[in-house]
Formats: C-alpha cells, structure tokens, sequence
C-alpha cells in the first residue's frame, strides 16, 4: 500500500515537471520557440510562385490576384472583416494572414486543406465569392503567355504548366513567407534587451494565465484545433445568429464533437491582423484578449494585464522584406 | 549465307525475349519493393504518433510542433501508399485491406487532433489553477488547502484513469459540497476544477477510443495479403521463366544442328586448300599466288619470311596493288643489271624479274609471271648469299688500298709484286720503282744478317715470322718498322707468294720510354693517387693509394673511384663532384673511411683531365694523408671546450652554445629553457665515501641527464654537483617542466656504484627564453641572466624540499595548466595528501540543529591552492583515479566522524558516489571493508548517488544498491529534479533521502512554479516518510518558506559553507550550548 502511494506521487511529480516545464527549467523545451528561417527551394519557383500570387488571371474576370485579399506590405490581410472577391462579393470568413503558414497543421478556419498545395488547388480560385473561375480556364489563360510557359517548361521539364505546378509554385513563395528576427525571438534566443519590462511581464501572464496551452510552437498557435468556448457560450451570448462558418471543423468531418472547432491561429502577426476571430468580430486586440479570457479561460482579466500582454505580443512579430515593402 | 542470317535472327528473338521478361519482372519488383517500404514507413510513423498521443495524454508536450511535423509526414506517407496502391487494384482484397488501414490511421489522425483540443485546455487550467489558487489565498486563506488537495486529486486522476471513475466521484462531490459557501475567487477555482475534471474525462476516453483502433490488426491482414500478394507475384514470374527457358531450349537446339551443318561444308572446302598451301610450301623459294581479281588465294611461309612488315596484310583476299604499294615502300628495285627501275604500272608488274633490294640489306630476285587463271604469281629468290660475296671481295681490295699499315706481296722468291699506298709513303719509293725488286732495297745495314736469314727460315717453313726492322727510306733517313711476314698458300696447300705487314713505329718506340719513367714516380711517390675514365670508374690505382685507403688495386678498378676519396658524408661528397663539374678541379680537406672503417683525413685535389676536343676524359685525384695532424688538433679543441670527468660540454662550451641557442630562439621564436639542476646530496656523499665514488656518481648523473633529453639539447657540467641543460625549440614551458620532471625522476632513481647502491635527488631550477629577460636584451647579456634566473629558481625549489623544480617567474605558471600536468599532479595528490575533505553541516528545523555533514571534496594544489572539484573530477572519472579517490574520501570522511563521535558530537555523514566509480570496481564488498577500515557504523552514512546512475536502471545497479542498503547505509538521491526523465524508475530504488537540487531552490518563494514542485514534492515525500534536504538554502525568506512548506532538513550558505573538519568541530563540538548531549543519533535514514 505504502509503495504504491510512493510511486503515485512520484509520478504527480513528473506530470507536474510536465506541465510547469513551461517555466523552462531542468532542460524542458520552452513552449514557444523562435521562427526558423524558411527552407532553401529553388530560387525561380519562388520567384514564378510570387508572381502567380499577383496575377490577375487567376480570377475569372481579371481584376482580383491573392494579394487582393493579402496584401503582403500590409501584414498578409486586407483588413475588413471579410474580404470582398470579383465585383465585390462578400466572402464568408476573415481573410487569415499568409505569413508563416509552414509547419502549420491544416489550412483555412476548418482546417479543410492539409498542404499547401491543396490551399491553392481547392482554395480561393474556385469560390464564386472569391475569384469565381476555374483551372481550366485559368490555364487556357495562363497558356497564352508564352513567356510564362517557358517558364514552367524550364522548372517542370517533365509536365510543363499544370495546375499542380502552379500551386507548388505559390506553394514554395508562402513558404518563403517567414517572419524572422522579432523582438520576442532575440529575447529567446538570450537577448535580454529584446524585451522590456511590461513585455516579459506580459510572457510571464501569457503562460500562467495559460494561454500558451493553446498558443505554442514556432508559430504562436497554427498547430492544433481548438473549440471557441470552453467556459462560456461564445456563440449564443455574440450579438448575431450562427451562420454556417460557425460550425467550424464540423462542416469538413461532420463530427459532433468539431462543432465551434477552429483552428487556432497563429499569434505572430497579431498585432497586423485585425479585426480578429474567424467572423472579424473582433475590431482590437484589446478586445480579442478579453474575449480569449472570458472564453477561454473563464477569467476576467485586468485592464493592465492585458496592456502588458498585448505588449509581448507585438514583440512577436518579426522581418520580412515584402512585409516592410511600405513601412 | 542465309544460314548465318537465320541464326543471327533468332539470337536477336531471344535477347529480345529476355530483355522483355527480366524488365517487366524488375518492374514489378520495384514497385513491390518501394509499396513495403512506404508501407513499413506508415507503420513506423504510426508508432510513433501513438506515443506521441501517450504524450499528449500525460501532458509532456508543451509545444506541438514536432506533433504537427509527424503528423503531415504520416499523411504524405501514406497518401503515397495509396497512390502506389492505386496499382494493386486488381488483388481487391489487398486493396480493400489497404483502405481499411488508411480509414483506421484517419480515425486515429481525427482522435489525436481532438486529444490535442482537450489536452490544451486541460493544461490551459493545471496552468491557471495555482494562480487561481493564490488569489483565494489573499481572500479567504482557510479554504486553500482544500483546494490545493482537490488540485492534486485532480492531477492524480489524469495520471490513474483506471482509477478515475470512483475518484472523479469523490472530487466532484466535493466541488459541489464546497461550492455553496465558496466565494466569487473560489467559485472560478471550482468552476475551472470542474472543467478540468470533466476535460480530463472526455481526454481520458478519447485516449481510450485512440487505442482501441484495431489499426494493428488491420495492418497485419494489410501486411499478409501484401506478402502473399508478393509472393503470388513471384510465382507468376517463375512460371513465365521456366517457359522462357523451355523456348531458349527449342531455339538453342536448332541453333547447334545449323552450326554444325555450317562447320561440315567449310572443312572440305578447307581440306582442298590444305594440300595446295602443303606443296607451295615445300618449295624453296618464296610464292604468292593472286587469282584473276588480283586477291591473294595463297602464299608460303617462305614468302612471309622474306616481307616480314606484310605480317599484318598478309592474309587470303589481299590486294595485290596493296601488296605491292607496300613491297615497293621497303625495297629498291634495280633491273637485273643493276640499274635502277622506274615505278612499273600495273600491267608491267604482272610479267617482270627485277632485284630487290631491302632495307635490312638483302637481295632477292624476284619474278612475276601470268597464271592460266589470269592471275599472277610471284616467285622470289634469296640472292643476298652472292651478293655478300662479291661484295666482300671488293672491299678486301679497297682495304688493303686504304690500309694504314704497310703492306707488300712478293712471289716465293721474294720480288716485290704488290705494295700498298701506304707502303710508298711510309719507305719514299713510287711503286713502279719496287715492284720486280726485293724488299731487301729498303735495308739500312744497321741490322745483323742472322736477323734477316732467321725470318727466312721461318717463312719458308710455313710459319710467320714477326719482328723490327731498321730500314732506310729512299731520303736516306733511317725508321724503326715492325713487321709480320706470312706465307700465302693456294688451295691445295702450297706456297704461292709472301705477304708483308709493317707499321713504322718510330714514334711509338719514343712514347715508350718517357712512360717508364712516368711509371715510377707514380709507384714511388708516398701520395696516393688514382686515375679515371670519363665516367669517374678507377682505371688505375698506385701502391700509395693502397697504403692509405687499406684497398688494394683489384679492389678498386672499375669502381666508382669517388666511393674511395668521398666524404663520409654523401652530402660533402656530392657537393665536390659538383664542383668539379663546374670547375674541372677541387682540393680541400676531406674526412674518409679506410675499409677496416677506420677514420682517416685527407687532404684532396682532383684534377679533370681533357683530350685535345676539350672533352673531359678522365680525372686524376692525389690523396695526402693528415689525419695524424687532425687527431693532434682535435685532442686540443677537445680539452678547451670538455669537462674531462663526465665528458660533457664545460662552462666555456655551454656559454657558446646558449649564445647559440638564443641566437636560434630569436630567429625561429621558439622557446629555450635553461635548466639549472643540483645534486640534493652530493656533498654527504663525497664527505662520507670520498672523492673517487662522487666521481662516479657525476659520470652516471651526467649519463642519465643525457638520457632524458633531446640530442639536440645541451647537458653542461657547470661546475662541482651543478649541471645546466639547455632546451631548445620549445613551443610551450610545459615541455620544459615535463623535461625537469624526467630529469628529476632519473636522478631519484638509486644509483648502483659498484659496492654500494645511493640515492640523491636533485633540484631544478628552470627559467625560459625569451619570457624571463627583458625585451630587447643582448644576447650576451640574456645568457648571463638566465644562468642567474635559473640558479635563483634553483634555489627556491631547493627551499620547497627535494626532489622539485620550480620556474623563475611565477607567471609562467599560468601556462602549465595544460591537463598533462595536471594529470601527474592529480596521480600525485593522493600519495601527497593534497587532498582535503570539507564538511557541509545539513541541519535540522526549526532550531537549526545539525544532524549530519556532506563531506566534499578538495584539491589543494602545491602549486594552484585550492583546485574546485568541477575542474578535477571530470578527469579523475576520466582516467580512472576517481575509484581511489573515492575509496579514500569514504574511509577518511568516516574515519573523522568518527573521531567527532568520539568527542561527542554524533553527526550522520553524506558521501557522493558517482556511477563512474561503480564501473571502476566500487561494489557491497569494498564498501563493507571500507566501513571496517574506518571503524564506522554504517547507520551514520548515507551515499548520495546521483540521478545518472538510477538512469543505468540496471538489475546490477538495483541489487548492488540494495546491497549496500543491507550493510545498513542510507541512500539518498542527489540534485532531485534535474534528471525527472528517470523519476518512473525511481520505484526500483531503496531511498531514504531526496535532495531538492539548488536549482529549485534559488527562486523560492517568488517564483510561483518553483513552489508548486516542491510543495508537490514534500506533499509525496511526507506521505511516504522519505525526508526531504533542502540544498542551496541561502536566504532567511527561503528558509521560512521552505519550512511553512514543511521541509526540516536543509543545507547551504544560510547556515554554512563547506567547513574544514577543525571548523565543524569548534563550532558544533559538544561545548556549543545547542547541542545536547546525547541527542538521538543524527543518521537521516529510517
């Protein structure tokens, strides 16, 4: 008997060594970790796949490309709660950023496309709210412009221009859309100057508060699913009725338990993206945080605290050259 | 021809054949091979998912980025199955198995994604939760331990879940019975509790659901029916080649019966042109035969022999205009009188005799000639034989013609009928005017008749006579002619005529004389001399040179003749042919060996010697003798500059040579050390055994110092028992005090002086180049100050005890730390007892009370002071020493607690032991003789081991632990906390004792996670009656924490720091008031 409780509470021990490894002690991995630098892919796909990513062509009637929805100087986002397609049609979710999507679980809300690739493939390009056209007529497009043909002729000797290859292309340029050195990543990697006072202070609430359970990885989030009101009914106390984007991750299993199951996204370019949540609801941060705590933690969090969260999570955004085109 | 066409066509059917099969069974091999791969990688990465979901499930992952790495991995991995499965559709059940494996991982891909939801949520309130729980505390204080209890259960439900049901219960009643009187604070505790509690359900059922997915039943159907799949397919494949075999089979048959069909018709036709090819050959001259489209049908080897450069064309169906284009290449063609021909078309060829000439000097006749056929045969003749003979003959007459000897022919009565032109110059006469005269005309009288009476004898009788004659030319001058007069016989043997040879050797006669006297100088003369040919090979020797070099003549001819006068030393040797190849002469002092091996010194002078062209034609070498003189001068040198006792370089020598080496050092920026050693007794030995045994021991010292450094490296006698060596081209002062050290251990070793053995030691003195003087110096200057450096250094070792040695300056020091030094330092340290033990009191609370001492270890360095144990024991585990450094620390520590016992202080004793030490052989046996050298009852020790040997977790480490438990020792764990990886296996182990790492310690009570371990830590120790040391404890505030968390022992600066033994005992002996007397013993182990 007596044994048997000695191993019980040595093990509460190491589960609790487990949970609390947040603190980054005793060789534990820190909860977050600094953004690696994107992977080295073939310099033209790159460049053909930016150049994609501005191409009116890919809307059915040329006036609409992805940074329409994603301008790139301005955080990967349009800023409206959600964005307007061809002849300005109203889409149904908020338009995420297209920074730092590498290493993230799924793709869109719910999580529906698993790669990159199918991002581009069953994404935007088909949605009549979006770019309304279709691969087809995309190629036969795309086709006429023999210089662009070469193109795809020199980096797919095999199969030339496909759609395949044009989303591996656009493929390759998101995962060059990296956000590297932010203040936050220089403070982890042992400059203690990156941050100040008010930022670790608002790490340290970041983690005791427990919004870090979700939030985690290189990318502040992006690698897991989670259900939008664990203490509080966030969708019946929002003052408008659920619509089908609502249910999430429902709508791609159909699975009861998916329902109000959304990715949670990634914190990076927070401070770049409003307004928040997957119906642009949210018009600050400030907001967004109190909402997060209501919700998801089921605490009230003070006026303060939040100011000093807020403050550590501008520091996690980092450099991009296309991001600072304009800055 | 068809024949061949035929069989060609069916050789090409079967590669065909087989390049199909064995390419559609490559194919079908490979695709086979990458679907096991790819679906052993499934496998393999489903694997590891399911730990990873063991993981999430027990909350050790915080970041879940690896997780989402696996998992897109996985599905790349088996949507590429699937794809290469897309091929297998035709074996339905194999497909199906495959889909009904892809739909389990998807289960399990959708249950982890879940998992992962609850499990951030969870963590989300296990993070909340104590901070939480310390907001209740400012408001209504009484209900935190109720709290903190439901907090605990609630982690010990996530961990049991077997258990989970019936206590989840119990928790949940108790939230609710609690939350009627619960405050807004404590309400939101309750409320997040609950949450948990019901999140760490639905985890707990989705972990179940996870691994009740019959994925591994389902791969293993999958996995079956690929291989009987696989091997199906093989079997297929074998069927399909045992009928390629049987068709080769069919196709080789028919293949062998054509051939041989083939092969019969070519022997006949073969056996007729045997027989012509057999009579061609026998004749003698050479044939070749072309039939009427001018091809080669045959030819004899005869004919091959005669073109050998037609080897290569010579074959049935040459060209005959190729043939013939290469015939005329290599020969010249003449008519048959002699005259040359002109290139002859082709019609000429066919009917022509010519002669041909070769290259390589023969004559052939040759003739071609029509066949019936109307072809050509060529028909060649060797006429070389006859042509030799004319030739010969011809060139006899020219001969004697052109001769440059005299010669006449007379008949059998000696009249002159031929004489040659050299005849008539050589005598004055025209030869109309001697022949029919006899050659007596050319007499000049001077010679006696009997002379020429005996020739004729002698000639007549058949012989030759040979002899000189003394003759008279026509001018009346007089020569000297030696001649050989021969018969001429005919064929049958009779004597026809006389025939005369002489040559005027007037001159050769002179020659002669002035040689011989040439000749006797060279035998006579005491220098030895030696003559060459061009190539340097002695050609002459004379009996001087024998005398000097011990080689006689025969030994030497035909040698190389500068192997004899060469300098020992090739370099020098090469070095004067050098010279004389440039110069033509060369004379210097050279130091050769005799051939007993003998040294010798000669001085040398080599002369080339030059025809009248200027062409080096030989040399001429004169060796004088004068090593009697360099002996003479070298004995003197040798006195001035050498200790004559000991042989070694003396004071004016070793000043040359530093002046030297510094020289060197400056140059190449090296290092030199200058070493100053001095016997450490030398005087009591010449005092009490005089002078000749200290004489003696110098010789055997002076041997030893020589032994232990370089060659190039200078030992000195300075003087009585003080030698100083000089170190050159050192890189380091290491190197130096390495040298010092040999030398040291050399002298210390006993010297054996025939009737008795000594020991002396030795002290060194040691100083180095360029660091111990000033920039800039003189090196004159920098000498004298290092001898007087290393005479200072000398000294001071010398006042530090024997057998040391010491650098000048003491910042060199610094460079010795290399970990060779150290390593000898540490061997030594033990034997020296350089090491010391401190003692760390680990006191009890609340009244500070000591109950036992950690002992700990120190280094204290002759030279460094106190050495701490990180830098010394890595290298102690390294090398081994750890396991008597152990040893010794155990029976030293547990012999002074022993003495403490003794004067009353009764005190438990903590001793680390590391698992390097149980590899080296520290086991329940030697600890047990360990306890009953020091006389220490083990219920006073306690070991520390460390979490890296638990980490060994072997059934040895266990039984050797519980071993030691036996003996009565305690067991604690030492810097709990920083290793929690191993803590699952921390059941296995018999412990008494945890020891919170310092780590955990420093942040308290601030730091909020801090506190939570280790009230979680003491909440399990507590429950268990296991106590708990609190290590680092350094300030008053951790110290009341750490107690209202209900840790009595703890250990750190706030109450000491290590403490030598002398310490412990004044300030805790029996005379301090706080201890009582009699107090129970102090052992922390129950």
């Amino acid at each position: 008997m007596r044994k048997g409780l000695f191993v019980e509470h040595l093990l509460v021990a190491v589960a609790l060594l487990g949970v609390l490894a947040a603190g980054g002690r005793a060789g534990a991995t820190e909860p977050l970790a600094p953004l690696a630098p994107p992977p080295i892919q073939p310099a033209g796909l790159v460049e053909l796949g930016r150049a994609l990513f501005h191409d009116l062509r890919l809307s059915g009637d040329g006036t609409v490309n992805c940074a329409h929805c994603h301008p790139l100087a301005r955080g990967g986002v349009d800023g409206l709660p959600v964005s307007l397609g061809v002849k300005a049609r109203r889409g149904v979710a908020n338009a995420p950023t297209v920074y730092n999507l590498a290493g993230q679980i799924a793709y869109f809300w719910d999580g529906r496309a698993a790669t990159l690739e199918d991002l581009v493939l069953e994404g935007p390009l088909q949605n009549p709210n979006e770019m309304d056209t279709n691969w087809e007529e995309v190629l036969a497009k795309l086709g006429r412009d023999a210089a662009l043909e070469r193109r795809f002729r020199e980096l797919f000797p095999r199969d030339g221009l496909t759609a395949r290859n044009v989303a591996r292309a656009i493929a390759a340029f998101l995962r060059s859309l990296v956000t590297l050195d932010s203040p936050f990543d220089r403070w982890l990697r042992g400059d203690r100057t990156a941050l100040d006072e008010r930022q670790i202070e608002g790490y340290r609430l970041f983690r005791s508060y427990g919004c870090v359970a979700c939030h985690q990885g290189a990318n502040v989030g992006g690698n897991l699913f989670a259900v939008v009101g664990v203490m509080a009914d966030f969708f019946s106390e929002r003052n408008r009725p659920e619509s089908p984007v609502d249910q999430g991750r429902f709508n791609v299993t159909g699975n009861e338990a998916d329902r109000h199951v959304f990715k949670v996204p990634s914190l990076r370019l927070v401070t770049f993206t409003a307004p928040y949540f997957h119906d642009g609801s949210v018009k600050t941060l400030d907001e967004a945080v109190v909402i997060m705590g209501r919700y998801q933690l089921g605490r009230e969090i003070p006026a303060q605290e939040r100011r000093d969260i807020v403050a550590f999570l501008r520091s996690l955004a980092g450099r991009h050259p296309l991001l600072e085109a304009t800055r | 021809m068809n024949g061949s066409r035929r069989v060609m066509l069916v050789l090409a059917a079967l590669v065909l054949l087989a390049g199909w099969y064995f390419r559609e069974r490559l194919q079908m091999e490979r695709h086979l091979g990458a679907f096991a791969e790819l679906l052993f990688q499934v496998r393999g990465e489903e694997m590891a998912l399911d730990r990873e979901m063991e993981r999430v499930v027990a909350f050790r992952i915080s970041n879940y980025d690896e997780l989402v790495k696996l998992r897109s991995k996985l599905q790349q991995a088996l949507q590429a199955l699937k794809n290469l499965g897309g091929r297998l559709q035709e074996n339905a059940a194999l497909f199906q198995a495959l889909m009904n494996y892809g739909s389990a991982l998807e289960r399990k891909r959708r249950l982890l994604d879940e998992a992962v939801s609850h499990a951030a949520i969870v963590r989300n309130s296990l993070l909340y939760l104590p901070v939480l729980i310390r907001a209740v505390g400012k408001s209504s204080p009484e209900s935190v331990p109720s709290l903190q209890a439901m907090l605990d259960e609630l982690l010990t439900i996530q961990l049991f879940p077997e258990r989970a049901g019936e206590n989840g219960e119990t928790l949940k009643a108790k939230i609710d019975a609690m939350r009627d009187q619960a405050g807004k604070v404590a309400g939101q505790t309750l409320r997040h509790l609950q949450n948990g509690l019901a999140q760490s359900n639905l985890l707990h059922s989705l972990a179940e659901q996870y691994r009740s997915v019959d994925s591994g039943d389902r791969f293993q159907v999958l996995r079956r029916l690929f291989l009987d799949h696989r091997q199906r397919q093989g079997r297929n494949s074998i069927f399909l080649g045992f009928g390629l075999l049987a068709l080769v089979a069919v196709l080789l048959t028919w293949l062998w019966r054509a051939l041989i069909r083939l092969q019969r018709m070519r022997d006949l036709a073969e056996r007729a042109r045997q027989r012509l090819a057999d009579a061609v050959e026998s004749i003698p001259e050479g044939v070749a035969l072309f039939d009427n489209r001018d091809r080669l049908v045959l030819f004899n080897r005869t004919f091959a022999q005669m073109y050998p450069w037609l080897e290569k064309k010579l074959k049935p169906g040459a060209a005959f205009t190729e043939l013939e284009s290469e015939i005329r290449s290599h020969v010249h063609r003449t008519d048959l009188q002699g005259k040359s021909l002109p290139s002859l078309d082709r019609k000429a060829l066919r009917q022509v005799s010519c002669i041909e000439r070769l290259r390589e000097g023969a004559w052939y006749l040759a003739s071609n000639c029509h066949t019936s056929e109307g072809g050509t045969v060529w028909v060649r003749t060797d006429i070389t034989r006859l042509r030799e003979a004319e030739g010969e003959l011809r060139k006899l007459g020219r001969a004697l013609e052109q001769s440059p000897v005299s010669v006449v022919i007379t008949d059998v009565n000696g009249i002159i009928e031929y004489v040659n032109p050299k005849f008539e110059e050589v005598s004055g006469y025209a030869a109309e005017e001697l022949i029919g005269r006899r050659p007596s005309l050319l007499k000049s009288g001077e010679m006696p008749d009997e002379a020429y009476a005996k020739m004729w004898r002698t000639i007549l009788s058949g012989g030759v006579w040979e002899g000189t004659f003394h003759n008279r030319r026509k001018d009346g001058s007089l020569y000297w002619e030696s001649a050989r007069i021969a018969p001429v016989r005919n064929e049958n043997g009779e004597i026809t005529h006389f025939i005369g040879v002489k040559e005027d050797i007037t001159e050769l006669r002179r020659y002669q004389e002035s040689l011989r006297m040439s000749a006797t100088v060279f035998n006579a003369t005491t220098e030895g001399i030696v003559l060459t040919d061009a190539e340097g090979r002695v050609r002459m020797v004379n009996p001087a040179f024998t005398q000097i070099t011990g080689y006689a003549p025969e030994e030497a001819l035909g040698k190389s003749a500068v192997d004899f006068y060469g300098d020992d030393n090739p370099e020098i040797s090469a070095k004067i042919v050098e010279e004389l190849a440039r110069h033509g002469s060369w004379a210097g002092e050279v130091a050769s060996r005799r051939k007993d091996g003998s040294w010798y010194h000669q001085w040398l002078s080599v002369t080339t010697l030059h025809d009248e062209g200027g062409v080096s034609n030989g040399q001429v070498i004169i060796i004088s003798d004068i090593t009697q003189h360099k002996t003479d001068q070298a004995r003197i040198l040798y006195q001035a500059n050498y200790d004559l006792l000991t042989g070694l370089p003396n004071r004016a020598l070793l000043a040359d040579r530093l002046r030297h080496a510094l020289h060197a050092a400056r140059r190449n920026r090296t290092l030199t050390a200058v070493a100053f050693l001095d016997l450490d007794r030398f005087k009591t030995v010449n005092d009490l055994y005089g002078h000749g045994t200290g004489d003696r021991l110098l010789e055997q010292v002076a041997d030893r110092l020589q032994a232990v450094v370089r060659e190039s490296d200078t030992v000195a006698r300075f003087g009585g028992d003080e030698f100083v060596i000089v170190l050159e081209e050192l890189s380091t002062g290491d190197q130096a005090a390495v040298v010092a050290a040999k030398m040291i251990r050399a002298i210390a070793r006993p010297f054996d002086l025939g009737s008795r053995e000594l020991v002396v030691g030795a002290s060194v003195g040691l100083t180095l180049y360029p660091n111990d003087v000033p920039l800039e110096m003189e090196v004159e200057e920098a000498a004298t100050l290092l001898l007087s450096n290393a005479d200072m250094a000398m000294y001071q070792a010398k006042a530090r005890g024997r057998n040391q040695f010491q650098f000048f300056e003491p910042r060199t020091q610094a460079e010795i730390r290399l970990s060779l030094a150290l390593e000898q330092d540490l061997r030594r340290a033990l034997e020296n007892d350089e090491l010391v033990l401190y003692y760390q009191p680990i006191v009890e609370m609340p009244e500070n009370r000591i109950v036992s001492v950690e002992a700990l270890l120190r280094w204290n360095h002759p030279r460094r002071g106190m050495v701490p144990p990180d830098q010394f024991i890595p290298l102690a585990e390294e090398t081994g020493l750890i396991y008597e450094i152990g040893n010794w620390v155990i029976v030293t520590a547990c012999k002074e607690v022993r003495r403490w016992h003794e004067k009353g202080l009764r005190v438990g004793l903590s001793v680390n032991v590391s698992a390097r030490q149980r590899e080296r052989g520290f086991s329940v046996k030697k600890l047990r003789a360990l306890l009953e050298e020091s006389g220490f009852d083990p219920a006073y020790l306690t070991l520390e081991i460390t979490e890296n040997l638990m980490m060994l977790e072997s059934e040895e480490v266990i039984a050797c632990l519980r071993g030691m438990k036996e003996l009565g020792v305690g067991l604690s764990v030492d810097d709990f906390g920083t290793g929690y990886s191993s803590l699952s296996y921390l059941k296995q182990f018999p412990l008494d004792i945890l020891k919170i790492d310092r780590a955990f310690v420093r942040d308290l009570p601030d730091d909020e996670e801090d506190v939570s371990l280790v009230r979680a830590i003491m909440a399990m120790a507590d429950s268990l009656g296991i106590r708990v040391v609190a290590e680092g404890v350094e300030a008053e505030a951790q110290r009341e924490f750490l107690m209202t968390l209900g840790c009595e022992l703890m250990q750190g600066y706030r109450f000491d720091p290590p403490l030598p033994a002398e310490e412990v005992l004044r300030k805790y002996g029996p005379s301090f008031p706080n201890l009582e007397k009699g107090a129970s013993p102090a052992p922390v182990a129950e």
